[in-house]
């Protein structure tokens, strides 16, 4: 594996996770190949995001409702003050194509702030990435939480 | 001094009665509200205040709770709320010193779902009917809700009438009718798929959603806490885009990332908040009350009237029955 392609994987991942903390939607949306899908498994054993039960299962579209609704004055929910903080690290590339694309596990911690109650989350990240002009581009984001099996007190608003 | 006076909450709580939500105590400064409809969030004693500017540039101190179901009204610090104050809940609105407007809800996604659906169709015909499984909770005016209609039986059950359009002409539908067709035959089919049932509600904690195939199960864990089980079912021998409908349905709507009870769910906590609070000792379930309609032990919301609170009163009032049983 190239220290090149480790290097640009690992800033794909911090940039990425920049964008959510910064909420920049529609510059994360586009981080996405045009059929790409982010998915959250309900549970580990889970294989495919097609068909099963998830957390997230969402191709772009939904991904813009998404996006949409966090941004529309009547969505309650997002009212109080909320922000959230990523760390991205353990990158690791898992299968490196001649094309250069590469899927790349990592492992991320995320902190939530809802009014002055904080949240953590943690997990498992694995992205597909295509190698294009532009840089990368997801093709799937599988995000693997370490609590996708417990109950879920309040929601989870927009992607983590 | 008793070291109590420092430990026992129930000291706690007589001294916050007696001291600090009886006295004076220091609330803000009305520079922080410099403009009409600015507020500012504060807790005095254990109550949830809000400080504002009227548009008389007057300032009121209110409790954050809609005299309603206690929702807290403004879920953020501060900010502007505008002309008046809007309910997240149900969309009651106060002015300023908290005098009742004469005047929705799940407008949010409902209406970003119409949108992208609208898109999608534009570029591809037509739109998967997920979407529409969205933006059917989008209302225009409450008069959407008004057409639907409860039907509420003994023990506090209740039938909330379908008003989704989920039986469409689409050809996924009509193959699924076909399978029950050989299955049931004709007459039994429609007695089934006839079936104009959004919920039902089974007193005191599920909810069946037939048309989509789902089972609620809700657990009561404590006062504010409350634990909502959510099932979803593949129909025998139905054909396989009925169980996607279903399970979209349950990944869009239900799971932990849902964009539809993200807001319901705010607003049961605000009632928390809000009903933390000394501004009323009742909550309202008022609504077209004593214009619902009783037809052998069955209570039917009147004709545009869907938004009735029949459903409340009549789960109360099995409440109170069983609550009064001390067998
Ligand atoms: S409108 Fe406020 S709780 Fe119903």
């Amino acid at each position: 594996m190239s220290a090149k392609a480790q290097h640009d994987a690992e800033q794909f991942l911090y940039r990425q996770a920049a964008l959510l903390d910064g909420k920049q939607w529609q510059a994360w949306i586009d981080l996405f190949t045009p059929d790409g899908v982010y998915w959250m498994p309900a549970d580990p054993a889970h294989k495919h995001w097609d068909g099963m039960p998830a957390i997230f299962a969402e191709d772009k579209n939904l991904m813009t409702v998404r996006m949409r609704r966090v941004l529309h004055p009547d969505a309650w929910s997002q009212r109080p003050l909320w922000g959230t903080n990523h760390v991205v690290s353990n990158v690791i590339i898992d299968k490196a194509a001649k094309n250069g694309d590469l899927v790349v596990r990592s492992r991320f911690h995320m902190m939530e702030l809802r009014r002055d109650d904080v949240r953590h989350f943690a997990g498992q990240y694995t992205h597909h990435l295509k190698k294009t002009k532009g840089g990368y581009r997801v093709k799937l984001q599988r995000v693997d939480m370490t609590n996708a099996q417990a109950a879920y007190d309040y929601v989870l608003q927009v992607w983590v | 001094m008793r070291k109590e006076v420092y430990t026992d909450p129930q000291i706690f709580d007589l001294e916050m009665e007696r001291i600090h939500e009886r006295y004076w105590i220091y609330c803000g400064h009305e520079s922080q509200v410099p403009k009409p409809g600015d507020y500012t969030a504060v807790q005095i004693g254990r109550q949830p205040m809000l400080m504002v500017r009227g548009n008389d540039k007057s300032v009121h101190v209110l409790y954050n709770r809609c005299p309603h179901r206690g929702n807290m009204m403004c879920g953020d610090r501060h900010g502007n709320t505008g002309e008046f104050f809007r309910c997240s809940y149900h969309a009651w609105t106060f002015q300023h010193d908290g005098a009742l407007h004469p005047s929705v809800v799940h407008q949010s996604t409902g209406r970003a779902a119409y949108e992208v659906e609208k898109d999608i169709a534009k570029k591809t015909g037509k739109a998967p009917l997920s979407y529409h499984m969205l933006s059917a909770f989008a209302t225009v005016t409450i008069d959407k809700w008004d057409n639907f209609q409860t039907l509420n039986y003994r023990y506090g059950h209740c039938i909330l009438t379908g008003y989704m359009g989920l039986r469409p002409k689409d050809p996924d539908t009509l193959a699924y009718e076909k399978v029950m067709h050989k299955a049931y035959g004709k007459q039994r089919t429609e007695k089934i798929l006839g079936v104009n049932i959004h919920h039902v509600l089974i007193y005191p904690g599920l909810s069946v959603q037939s048309p989509l195939q789902q089972l609620r199960a809700v657990r009561p864990l404590g006062v504010d806490k409350t634990l909502t089980e959510i099932w979803h079912f593949r129909l025998k021998g139905a054909p396989e885009p009925i169980y996607r409908r279903s399970l979209a349905y349950y990944n869009l709507v239900n799971s932990p990332a849902t964009m539809i009870n993200a807001d319901d769910l705010e607003n049961f906590w605000k009632c928390h908040q809000g009903l933390a609070s000394n501004g009323g000792d009742w909550v309202s379930f008022g609504r077209f009350h004593g214009r619902d309609i009783e037809k052998g032990g069955v209570v039917e919301t009147g004709p545009n009237m869907g938004t009735s609170e029949a459903p409340m009163r009549n789960q109360m009032k099995a409440w109170a029955e069983y609550m009064g049983n001390g067998r």
